[in-house]
């Protein structure tokens, strides 16, 4: 169930169930955090999701 | 598990199970200390806030919470990593085209180019056949990434010329999609070279640590001099024709430079706008390691340079610092985030003989030797041992408190300690810190 919106005392800044990545594929072919501008302080928060073909959840 | 933390007067509190992130006022701030999933408003804590902030305000601000938790936004269940396919086709490949560096940089975990081996180059049949191992390894995946790296790649530049040349002509007869990237130190470019990598290079990392006196104390030639002067002015021509394309301006931070903002702007203020600087990955022994010691002050430097980048980006919205960049938006799904970087998995690394490691920091270590590209020898059973690693690595990651934005690293519970684990929450903070509107 999607719920980002703001209430009065918390302001949801991201929230996976309102958006697409809730549907979850894992289908690979995004880039690899390594190939991206580091090779020693490993990260996939700044990485993309490149699948532009998965539904949005409900 | 919920975490939170103040930064930049905003009280910030992370889901770290569904990824959420909220900004929450003091009333469910100070809730949280006490709040435990199914609890209610009998509590004794409830009355003794209800007498600080008023009965109305307190229930209000514990329902909000209590219907973020029943939606399995706050106190979301633990993943069940079990349920998660983690094996995969291998999808990128980091292809060390050269053993051989003309820098001798302190910190360089290659062994100065090396990777502690012989000084060699690859050669364009042993690179052909790692593409072709490539392709006939990646399954289904139509994506595959080729990233050129060393030593220093650009001195086998032929090499990398033909690789391009035959993975493209391979691309179109086995329907896959190549994109190139590259890790250069900026030395022996030239007009031409320059305008190939523009023209191939998907991302370009540019290898610069930020103030002279830095860069030059670290990144130094076999005759011991600086290479500052010749790399900026390369790296300046790069970028100047390299329009919307991605790059990168990458450099190391260590126990000498622990004012690294300073080298942020230093760098910003050479007109680069992409940059990241990462802490140095080095023998303990040495006197210019990262420490635990110094991770008050690497937190503190990160909080400083967050408040730069905040007041940067309002003036130039261009600018990107790479590891505050954390994509709330468009954040990649849940199975890459367990995945990682795909060491072993998705990812491997292949050296000037062919040779097959998990990743770029495990060559040399013969114990993760995985097969040779030039017989197509490829061993499932370090493939297996890396994903049991990756399992194994999670679960020192289950209670970590930025664990929905970083992912494990074999090379680092395999070769390091906690302190990287240390930077990189601390780091995650700050990066938070910069995406909350004002």
């Amino acid at each position: 169930m999607s719920m980002s919106i703001n209430m009065k005392h918390i302001s949801t800044i991201s929230s996976p169930n309102s958006n697409k990545n809730a549907c979850d594929t894992g289908c690979g072919e995004c880039q690899a955090s390594c190939q991206s501008a580091c090779k020693t302080s490993c990260t996939v928060g700044n990485q993309k999701c490149e699948n532009q073909n998965i539904q949005i959840c409900e | 598990m919920m975490h939170k933390f103040e930064k930049f007067g905003k009280k910030i509190v992370i889901d770290t199970n569904s990824s959420s992130v909220y900004v929450v006022d003091d009333v469910v701030y100070e809730i949280l200390d006490f709040y435990t999933p199914g609890c209610n408003k009998n509590s004794s804590w409830f009355c003794t806030l209800a007498k600080k902030y008023g009965e109305n305000e307190v229930s209000e601000a514990f329902d909000e919470i209590q219907k973020l938790e029943k939606n399995s936004q706050l106190f979301a269940k633990d993943i069940n990593i079990n349920n998660i396919k983690i094996e995969s086709p291998i999808k990128a490949m980091c292809l060390n085209v050269a053993h051989d560096c003309q820098l001798r940089c302190k910190y360089c975990f290659a062994s100065q180019g090396d990777f502690g081996g012989q000084r060699m180059l690859m050669s364009d049949k042993t690179a052909k056949n790692a593409i072709d191992f490539l392709i006939l390894n990646s399954g289904k995946r139509k994506n595959l990434e080729i990233d050129f790296f060393g030593g220093e790649p650009m001195m086998n530049f032929e090499v990398i010329k033909k690789t391009i040349e035959y993975a493209k002509i391979n691309a179109k007869i086995f329907d896959k999609n190549f994109r190139f990237t590259i890790t250069t130190n900026g030395l022996g470019l030239d007009d031409e070279k320059i305008d190939f990598l523009n023209q191939e290079m998907s991302n370009i990392v540019m290898s610069l640590d930020g103030r002279k006196n830095i860069n030059d104390s670290m990144r130094i030639t076999a005759n011991g001099l600086g290479c500052y002067d010749i790399i900026v002015n390369n790296f300046k021509k790069i970028v100047k024709k390299r329009g919307k394309k991605d790059y990168y301006i990458r450099g190391t931070f260590t126990k000498k430079n622990l004012d690294f903002t300073q080298d942020v702007i230093a760098l910003y203020n050479l007109g680069f706008k992409k940059i990241s600087l990462e802490p140095a990955v080095i023998d303990e022994n040495t006197d210019y390691a990262l420490n635990f010691e110094d991770i008050e002050k690497i937190k503190h430097e990160y909080d400083k340079l967050a408040s730069w980048v905040i007041n940067t980006k309002k003036i130039d919205p261009d600018f990107v610092f790479f590891h505050f960049n954390i994509n709330l938006e468009n954040s990649p799904c849940l199975t890459k985030k367990i995945k990682g970087c795909g060491c072993g998995n998705d990812y491997i690394a292949v050296t000037p003989n062919g040779d097959i490691f998990p990743c770029h920091q495990f060559v040399g270590k013969n114990e993760f030797l995985m097969g040779n590209v030039n017989n197509n020898l490829f061993s499932k059973s370090i493939k297996s041992k890396c994903i049991k690693n990756l399992q194994n690595t999670l679960k020192l990651c289950k209670n970590c408190t930025a664990k929905a934005f970083c992912s494990p690293c074999l090379a680092r519970s395999k070769f390091t300690s906690e302190l990287g684990c240390k930077i990189s929450r601390s780091r995650v903070e700050s990066a938070l810190g910069t995406l909350i509107p004002e």
